[in-house]
C-alpha cells in the first residue's frame, strides 16, 4: 500500500514536471552514448564507427523514452482520457444515432424513476415523520347491516365508538379518534378561500411521536371543552402558503368556518398524519367538535370518525382486534344508531398494505410502474437494436484500426467506452426528465398531498442506470468480440454479409419485443381511455352534465328557518332572470355531497339501509331524475299522506316478487309514519360511479327543514352550465352584505374523484404507449433502412433482372410487415393474459374486447407503413447500373 | 523474467552508487558477457525504480570529470532486493531440483 502510494506520488510529481523529466532523461542518454563512444574509440573506433556502435548499443532512443514515460505516467488513464476523447468525437460525429440512444434511454429510465418515486411513498412506506411506525395501525371496522343478506362494508366510525375504544380497550397504549381532512372556510367575505382541516384527538402528535417545526402541540388544556381560545396547528406548506414561512404564525387568531382559532405550532415539512392526504389545520376534537359538530357530538349518529392506535408491547393485532370489535358490540342503544354487525380489523398505515379499499389512484399508480417498467423493456431493446446496427456500420472502420495495429483489447475497450458515455448521458438526461415528469406526475395524482421528499430517488435511478449500463455493454461486447476477431482482409475488401446475418436475427427479435411491448402499452392506454369515455357517460341517475349547485353561508349563522328562506327566494329571484337558468329549486342537499342514510322497512318485509332525500315536487325534475313507472311527488302530497319515490334497487330488493307501487316503507324509527310508493326511478349514485346502485328514495316533504347546515340552489342550466357561474356569483353577492360564502358547483365536477385515476390511467399508460410507438418505429425504420443499404447490390441485380419498383418496395415492406405481425401476436397474447392486473381498475370496460386489440393493430400496422416509407422509396429507385458498379 | 532486470539493477547499486553506463558494464562484466542487455532499456527499468521508491538518484561528476546521474540504492530498495534474491533463489532451487529428478 504505501509503495502504491509512492508510487502514486511519483507519478503525479512526474506528470508536473514532465518537461524537466524529458529533458534530464535526454541528458542522462547522451551522457552514457558518451561513455559508450569513448569506450568504442579505446579499441581504436573513428568518430564516426564510434558512433554508430554507441548507438547499436543503447538501442532504438525514441522507444526508450517511450517506456520511460510510461513509468512516469497514469498509462491506462492517459489511454483512456484518449480514448474518451474520441468516442466523444465519434458521438459528435454521428449526432443521429447519439441523440436517438440517449433519448430512448432518458425516456425509459426518466419514467421508470418519476413512476417509482411516486408509488413508493404510496405503496411502500410508512406516513412520513411518525416515530415507530411498525405498531401504529388503523382501525377499520366492516359491517353488516343484514345478517340475514350480508354485504358487507368498510365505513368510518361513530364518536361513540371511537370514543369507547379509547376508554376501554386494553390492547392499545394509545387510541387516537380524528376526523378525515375535509374543506373549512378560512377568514370572512363571499370569496373566502377553502382550506383543509381536521380535527384530530389533544394525543395526535405525541402518539405519533412528531415534533414541531416551530411552536409547541397541543397539551391537555387545549383538548378540553372549555378552553378560552381553541389552538390550532398548521401544516408546513400552509405555514408557507399563507405566512411566508414566518415565526410571527404563532399566536395569529384565524376564523376556520366560522370558529375562532390560534397558531399555536407548525408541523414538520411533509407531516400528513397517517392519512395520505394532508390537512392545512389541526384542531383538537375535544375543544372545536361541541362547535362544529353539535354539543352532544360524542353522541352524533354521523359516520364521522377514523382513528388510529398504537399496539400495546405483546399484544397480537389478532387479539386486538377481538377485544375492539367485543367493545363495539357491546355499546348500548346500538338500535337506536342503526344496528349493524361490527367486525374492528386493525390496518397498516402502509396505504399500500392498507385492509380497507385503497384510493383507486394508488392502484393505478401501481399498474404504473409495470407500464413504466414496460417503456424501460423497450428503452433497452431500442438501444441495443442501435447499437448493434451502429456496430455493422462500422466494421470496415474497425478493420482498418486493427490493421494499422490497434490490439483487440484496446478497440473493444473503445467501443465500450463508447457505449458507456451514452449510457452516461441517458442517466443525466433521464435524471433531468425524472425531475420534471416526477413533479408533474405528483401534482396530476395527488394535488393535496405534501411530500417529504424530493422527486428523485437514489435508489431507482441507480437500477435503472446499471440497467442501461448493463444493455449497452452487452449490446457492444458481443459485435465488438465478433467484429475484432474477422478476418481484416475480408472485411476490408466488402462489406461481407455474414456478420450483418448473424445480427438480424437478433436485430429482427429486439424489435419484435418493442412491438409486442407497444402493443401491450397501447392496449391498457385503449382500455383506460374506454373506461374514462364511459364514465363521463355514466347515467348517475340525475343529469350531472348541466347541474349546478350553489351553496349559501351566512357569516353568523343566526338565521332560522324562515330567514333563510328569505335568503334563498332573493337569490333564487336574481338567479332566475340570468339567461340559459332553464330551472331552478332550492334543495336541503344534493346528490353526490354524501346523503344520509336512513333505516327503512316494510311491515312484516325486509329491511335495509336507504338514501334518503327530502325533494320538493319542482326538485325532483331540475335535478333530471328518471321516472321509470307511476307518478312524481305531486305538490298536493305535501298536504295528505306522505308518499316515496323508491329506486329500481330498492323496489327489486325490498318486493321482490311484487309490484312496488301502492305497497309502503317506513323510514326512520319504527314509530315512523308508513309512506306509499307512488313512483319508480332510475338508480342513483350518490358517492362515486364505482359504487353499486344503493337503495334510494325520495320523500315528499311538506317544507324543506333548513335549518340543517346550509341550503342549496339547484340550478339546471340550458347549455354548458360553467359559463353561466360568473353570474350566479355576482348575483349572489348582491343578495345579502353580510353573506359569507357561496360555493358554485357543477355536479360532474363532484365526480372528479372518479374520473380522477381513470384519466390518470390513461395520460400515463397513453403517453407511454406513444413513447413505446416512437421508439418501435424508429426501431424499424433503422433496420429497413439498414437492410436496404446492405442488400442494394441485391436490388440491383433484382432490378435489372426485370423486377419492378412495386416488387421491390413490397420485399421491403414485407420484412418489415413480418416483424411487425410477430410482435402484434405476441404482445396481443401476452396483453390477453395480463388484462387481469388492470382489469378492476377499469370502468365498464373489458380488456379482452375488440377495440383495445384493434387500437393496438390498426396504430402499429400505420407506424410500420411510415417507418417503411422512405426504406421502400430507397429500394425502389436502385439503380442497377450504379449499384452494381458500387460494389 | 520480469522484474529480474529490476533485482540487477538493484543488486549493482548496492555496491556503490552508479551510473546507468556503470550499471550496464557491471552487469556485462560481472556476468561475463552474458547477461547482454539493449543498455537504453535500463533507464525505463531505472525509472520505475525510482518511482517505487526503492533508488535514489543525483547528478555527480564522474572521476573522469564527467557530469552522470547517479542511482543510490534506499532502506526499502535493499529490503525488496532481499525479499527478490530470496524468491529467485526458491525458484531457482525449485527449477534445478526439477531439472535434476529428469536425469
Amino acid at each position: 500500500m504505501l509503495e502504491f502510494l509512492r508510487s502514486l506520488w511519483f507519478r503525479i510529481g512526474s506528470r508536473v514536471r514532465r518537461d524537466s523529466l524529458d529533458s534530464e532523461l535526454a541528458d542522462e542518454l547522451r551522457a552514457h552514448r558518451e561513455f559508450l563512444e569513448e569506450e568504442a574509440r579505446r579499441t581504436g573506433a573513428t568518430e564516426d564507427e564510434a558512433a554508430r556502435m554507441a548507438a547499436l548499443r543503447l538501442g532504438n532512443g525514441t522507444v526508450i523514452r517511450e517506456r520511460t514515460r510510461d513509468a512516469w505516467s497514469f498509462g491506462w488513464l492517459e489511454a483512456l482520457a484518449r480514448d474518451a476523447r474520441y468516442a466523444g468525437r465519434f458521438l459528435r460525429k454521428s449526432p443521429g444515432f447519439t441523440t436517438v440512444a440517449v433519448l430512448s434511454l432518458a425516456l425509459g429510465i426518466g419514467a421508470n424513476a418519476a413512476v417509482f418515486t411516486v408509488v413508493d411513498r404510496l405503496l411502500l412506506r410508512p406516513p412520513p415523520l411518525v416515530t415507530d411506525p411498525g405498531n401504529v395501525y388503523a382501525v377499520n371496522v366492516r359491517r353488516i347491516s343484514n345478517p340475514a343478506k350480508p354485504r358487507p362494508f368498510y365505513s368510518a366510525m361513530m364518536f361513540r365508538e371511537t370514543l369507547a375504544l379509547q376508554e376501554t380497550a386494553r390492547s392499545f397504549t394509545a387510541v387516537v379518534p380524528y376526523t378525515a381532512p375535509g374543506r373549512w372556510r378560512l377568514g370572512r367575505g363571499p370569496d373566502a378561500p377553502r382550506i383543509r382541516g381536521s380535527m384530530v384527538a389533544g394525543n395526535f402528535f405525541t402518539v405519533l411521536g412528531v415534533r414541531p417545526a416551530l411552536g409547541r402541540f397541543f397539551s391537555p388544556d387545549d383538548a378540553r371543552p372549555d378552553v378560552a381560545e381553541h389552538a390550532a396547528v398548521i401544516s408546513h406548506g400552509f405555514w408557507e402558503r399563507h405566512f411566508a414561512g414566518a415565526p410571527s404564525a404563532l399566536g395569529t387568531h384565524l376564523l376556520l368556518s366560522g370558529v375562532d382559532v390560534t397558531v399555536i405550532g407548525v408541523a414538520p415539512r411533509g407531516f400528513s398524519g397517517v392519512e395520505m392526504d394532508a390537512a392545512d389545520v389541526w384542531v383538537p376534537l375535544e375543544s372545536v367538535a361541541p362547535i362544529r359538530i353539535q354539543s352532544n357530538w360524542q353522541e352524533w349518529d354521523g359516520f364521522g370518525s377514523k382513528a388510529f392506535v398504537r399496539l400495546r408491547d405483546g399484544v397480537s393485532p389478532t387479539a386486538a382486534d377481538a377485544e375492539a370489535t367485543l367493545i363495539l358490540r357491546r355499546l348500548p342503544d346500538r338500535e337506536k344508531y342503526g344496528k349493524s354487525e361490527e367486525t374492528v380489523r386493525l390496518g397498516s398505515v402502509i396505504p399500500g398494505r392498507a385492509v380497507a379499499e385503497q384510493p383507486a389512484e394508488v392502484k393505478v399508480s401501481s399498474r404504473l410502474v409495470i407500464a413504466a417498467a414496460l417503456v424501460m423493456l423497450a428503452a433497452c431493446a431500442n438501444l441495443a437494436n442501435l447499437l448493434l446496427v451502429r456496430a455493422l456500420t462500422r466494421r470496415r472502420e474497425i478493420a482498418l484500426r486493427l490493421a494499422v495495429g490497434i490490439t483487440r483489447r484496446r478497440l473493444v475497450g473503445q467501443l465500450m467506452l463508447e457505449s458507456l458515455i451514452i449510457a452516461g448521458l441517458g442517466a443525466g438526461a433521464a435524471m433531468l426528465a425524472a425531475q420534471w415528469g416526477g413533479g408533474a406526475l405528483r401534482s396530476l395524482v395527488f394535488p393535496q398531498m405534501q411530500w417529504a421528499s424530493g422527486t428523485l430517488d437514489r435508489r431507482v435511478l441507480f437500477f435503472s442506470m446499471a440497467c442501461a449500463t448493463a444493455v449497452a455493454l452487452l449490446a457492444t461486447l458481443a459485435p465488438a468480440i465478433r467484429m475484432t476477431r474477422a478476418d481484416v482482409a475480408l472485411a476490408l475488401r466488402s462489406a461481407s454479409p455474414q456478420l450483418a446475418m448473424s445480427t438480424g436475427r437478433w436485430r429482427q427479435g429486439l424489435l419484435a419485443v418493442q412491438v409486442a411491448l407497444s402493443v401491450l402499452l397501447i392496449v391498457g392506454a385503449a382500455a383506460f381511455g374506454q373506461s374514462l369515455r364511459r364514465a363521463y357517460d355514466f347515467d348517475m341517475g340525475v343529469d350531472v352534465n348541466r347541474v349546478i349547485t350553489t351553496r349559501l353561508f351566512l357569516e353568523d349563522d343566526s338565521l332560522d328557518g324562515a330567514g333563510r328562506r328569505l335568503m334563498l327566494d332573493e337569490a333564487r329571484r336574481r338567479a332566475r332572470v340570468i339567461p340559459g337558468v332553464e330551472r331552478l329549486s332550492i334543495a336541503e342537499s344534493v346528490p353526490l355531497s354524501g346523503n344520509g342514510v336512513t333505516r327503512v322497512s316494510v311491515p312484516r318485509g325486509d329491511s335495509g339501509f336507504s338514501v334518503v332525500w327530502s325533494v320538493t315536487p319542482d326538485l325532483q325534475e331540475t335535478l333530471g331524475f328518471r321516472l321509470l313507472s307511476g307518478r312524481w311527488i305531486q305538490p298536493e302530497d305535501a298536504r295528505g299522506n306522505p308518499v316515496v319515490l323508491v329506486s329500481e334497487t330498492m323496489a327489486r330488493r325490498l318486493w321482490p316478487e311484487a309490484n312496488p307501487l301502492g305497497q309502503c316503507a317506513r323510514f326512520g324509527a319504527d314509530s315512523a309514519p308508513c309512506r306509499e310508493v307512488v313512483g319508480v326511478i332510475g338508480d342513483l349514485r350518490t358517492r362515486s360511479i364505482r359504487e353499486e346502485a344503493p337503495m334510494a328514495a325520495l320523500l315528499s316533504t311538506r317544507e324543506l327543514d333548513l335549518d340543517e347546515l346550509g341550503a342549496y340552489l339547484v340550478i339546471r342550466a340550458s347549455g354548458d352550465p360553467r359559463k353561466l357561474m360568473p353570474q350566479l356569483h355576482n348575483a349572489f353577492r348582491d343578495v345579502r352584505p353580510d353573506l359569507a360564502t357561496v360555493e358554485i358547483k357543477t355536479l360532474s365536477e363532484q365526480l372528479d374523484y372518479d374520473y380522477r385515476p381513470l384519466r390518470l390511467g390513461t395520460a400515463m399508460f397513453g403517453m407511454f404507449a406513444v413513447l413505446a410507438v416512437i421508439l418501435a418505429g424508429v426501431g424499424l425504420f433503422g433496420i429497413l433502412a439498414f437492410s436496404v443499404a446492405q442488400r442494394t447490390s441485391e436490388l440491383g441485380i433484382r432490378s435489372a433482372l426485370g423486377a419492378r419498383a412495386g416488387n421491390l418496395v413490397r420485399l421491403v415492406v414485407g420484412e418489415g410487415l413480418v416483424i411487425v405481425v410477430v410482435g402484434l401476436v405476441v404482445g396481443g397474447l401476452a396483453s390477453w393474459y395480463a388484462s387481469v392486473a388492470v382489469q378492476s381498475l377499469l370502468f365498464d370496460t373489458t380488456v379482452r374486447s375488440a377495440v383495445p386489440f384493434a387500437a393496438a393493430a390498426v396504430l402499429l400496422g400505420v407506424v410500420a407503413l411510415c417507418a417503411s416509407a422512405i426504406p421502400a422509396w430507397r429500394a425502389a429507385r436502385v439503380d442497377p447500373a450504379i449499384a452494381l458498379r458500387a460494389e | 523474467m520480469p522484474g529480474t532486470l529490476d533485482m540487477l539493477i538493484l543488486k549493482a547499486i548496492s555496491l556503490a552508487p552508479m551510473h546507468g553506463y556503470a550499471i550496464a558494464q557491471h552487469l556485462r562484466q560481472v556476468s561475463q558477457d552474458i547477461l547482454q542487455v539493449e543498455e537504453g532499456s535500463l533507464y525505463p527499468a531505472l525509472q520505475r525504480v525510482l518511482g517505487k521508491g526503492w533508488a535514489k538518484a543525483e547528478w555527480r561528476e564522474t572521476p573522469t570529470k564527467r557530469r552522470a546521474r547517479y542511482y543510490t540504492i534506499t532502506a526499502a530498495g535493499r529490503r525488496r532486493l532481499g525479499d527478490e534474491v530470496a524468491s529467485f533463489q526458491r525458484m531457482q532451487g525449485a527449477i534445478q531440483r526439477v531439472l535434476r529428478t529428469q536425469e
